[in-house]
């Protein structure tokens, strides 16, 4: 009779044999083709708000604007969850991702209240985004007043 | 009754399932087993404005199919045994809130509808007549509890799991008129056959 | 269209193969680590804000233009950006304020739809 951890080893490596892997090459072709399609869709709004005379932080703002409203309008009519569902990282990791973790949330907790279940639990999924790309901003701000660090790569 | 080792129970009148219900949602009547259910919705919603509301309308309709299929009348019916996914059972305990039955909350995640048999079966066992065991669960609210809003764009592996969105509900008897052992050929000989959906 | 004239094409190319090599990254940690989709978000965000605080990421935005900026990394880089300029600007005041100030658009945006979202539709089953 084997040892429990042996027996139990055996059994995750049994478990991990029999359970069906995730089709990798498809999905990473997915992500790539859906991912290149957000940012191309948003290189063609930038270019076209630098052509109307816009500087670079203003057409860089409508970008994200334009692609969050169009992931929210998508997530409110249910289309967006089909689209991650084949897309996976190719819809997550654009701004489409994080605005669909705001909106999903909110039209979820809404049964909960507008003030206790939309405004209190609409950051649950995106709020460490938030969370750990301000405080790392805060601390590059901080490195740079005392090291010029933009100097690094000459 | 007598306990042989450290964790069974052996009962000298071993008690009864008199009889059972289930409901199921949409997903489970696409399975092998949507004719044995009493009913299966078309929706997970079943016309309530929230997934807990829907469970808990899921709870007391299988239990009242089970009341009325069992022909007991519900003041004689002495404990209830019910469980569920969600905080504090509330599906359960708002579901079966107009029964009057004296409500035992039980929570053992999957094991819930053993946990209740197994309970009930002890209080039969110490001369009580009646006891329903409930148990469910709901996809949407136990999403929503546990994992991710359900319209977040998530890709989910071939092995996650699926939370099924059903209840079911047994009744134990001292009184059965027969002995647990034929309670399979019960279920096959069943009367409410043409009840059951498609 | 002129503009369609004056489009730089081989930009656009070079967007779409940086944006989608970025997700496949995403899709391989999806699939071989266990991480969960807001832990992935998280080490893309601080990820770009630090290649943005170094001065690395600038390279890649100028080289995929929106194939760089869109995906998190440059959420991440835009935060940095904002804070590096805010300090150049204020000095220590500008690290706390200059973050949020360039990210601010994209914030509001989505608390706001996702308000608006909330109040017209309802969460759906999901199908297998």
């Amino acid at each position: 009779m084997n040892s429990p951890i042996d027996t139990k080893k055996d059994y995750q490596e049994y478990v991990d044999q029999k359970s069906p892997n995730s089709p990798i090459w498809k999905n990473c072709l997915n992500a790539f083709w859906v991912g290149g399609l957000i940012c191309s869709i948003g290189q063609i709004i930038f270019s076209f708000c630098m052509y109307r005379g816009l500087d670079e932080t203003a057409s860089g703002t409508i970008v994200s604007i334009l692609l969050i409203a169009l992931s929210a309008f998508l997530t409110g009519l249910n289309i967006f969850n089909k689209i991650g569902k084949i897309a996976g990282a190719g819809s997550l990791i654009p701004i489409t991702g994080f605005a669909n973790s705001i909106v999903a949330p909110a039209m979820e907790y809404k049964s909960e209240g507008y003030v206790m279940g939309v405004g209190a639990k609409m950051f649950t999924v995106a709020g460490p985004v938030l969370v750990y790309g301000i405080s790392t901003a805060i601390v590059v701000g901080l490195v740079y007043l005392i090291f010029n660090t933009q100097a690094i790569l000459v | 009754m007598q306990k042989l080792g450290k964790q069974t129970i052996k009962f000298d009148t071993p008690p009864t399932i008199l009889e059972t219900a289930c409901i199921a949602g949409p997903k489970e009547a696409e399975g092998p087993l949507a004719k044995y259910f009493d009913q299966c919705l078309d929706d997970e919603m079943w016309g309530e404005k929230s997934w807990e509301k829907a469970e808990s309308k899921i709870v007391k309709e299988t239990v009242n199919t089970l009341i009325s299929k069992s022909g007991i009348p519900s003041d004689k019916i002495e404990y209830c045994f019910a469980g569920d996914l969600l905080n504090q059972c509330i599906s359960s305990s708002f579901g079966l809130r107009e029964l009057n039955v004296p409500f035992y909350g039980i929570f053992g995640a999957c094991s819930t509808f053993v946990e209740g048999l197994q309970l009930a079966s002890v209080f039969v066992e110490g001369g009580i007549n009646y006891a329903i065991c409930s148990a469910s669960s709901h996809f949407c609210s136990s999403e929503r509890q546990f994992r991710f809003p359900l319209e977040l764009g998530n890709q989910r592996p071939p092995t996650s799991q699926w939370t099924v969105t059903a209840a079911g509900a047994t009744m134990l008897s001292k009184v059965g008129p027969r002995s647990i052992y034929n309670t399979h050929n019960y279920w096959k000989n069943s009367r409410y056959g043409n009840k059951r959906c498609k | 269209m002129e503009f369609w004239q004056s489009f730089d094409w081989m930009l656009l190319i070079r967007c779409f193969i940086v944006g989608g090599l970025l997700c496949v990254i995403g899709q391989i940690l999806i699939d071989k680590t266990k991480l969960t989709p807001a832990r992935i978000l998280v080490i893309y965000v601080t990820l770009g804000t630090i290649l943005g605080g170094l001065g690395i990421y600038k390279y890649l935005v100028d080289f995929a233009g929106c194939g760089a900026t869109v995906p998190l990394l440059g959420f991440g880089n835009n935060l940095a950006k904002g804070t590096i300029e805010a300090v150049k600007e204020t000095g220590i005041l500008g690290a706390f304020t200059g973050g949020l100030k360039a990210s601010a658009g994209g914030i509001a945006a989505a608390v706001f739809f996702g308000y608006i979202a909330s109040l017209i539709s309802k969460p759906k089953m999901k199908k297998q």
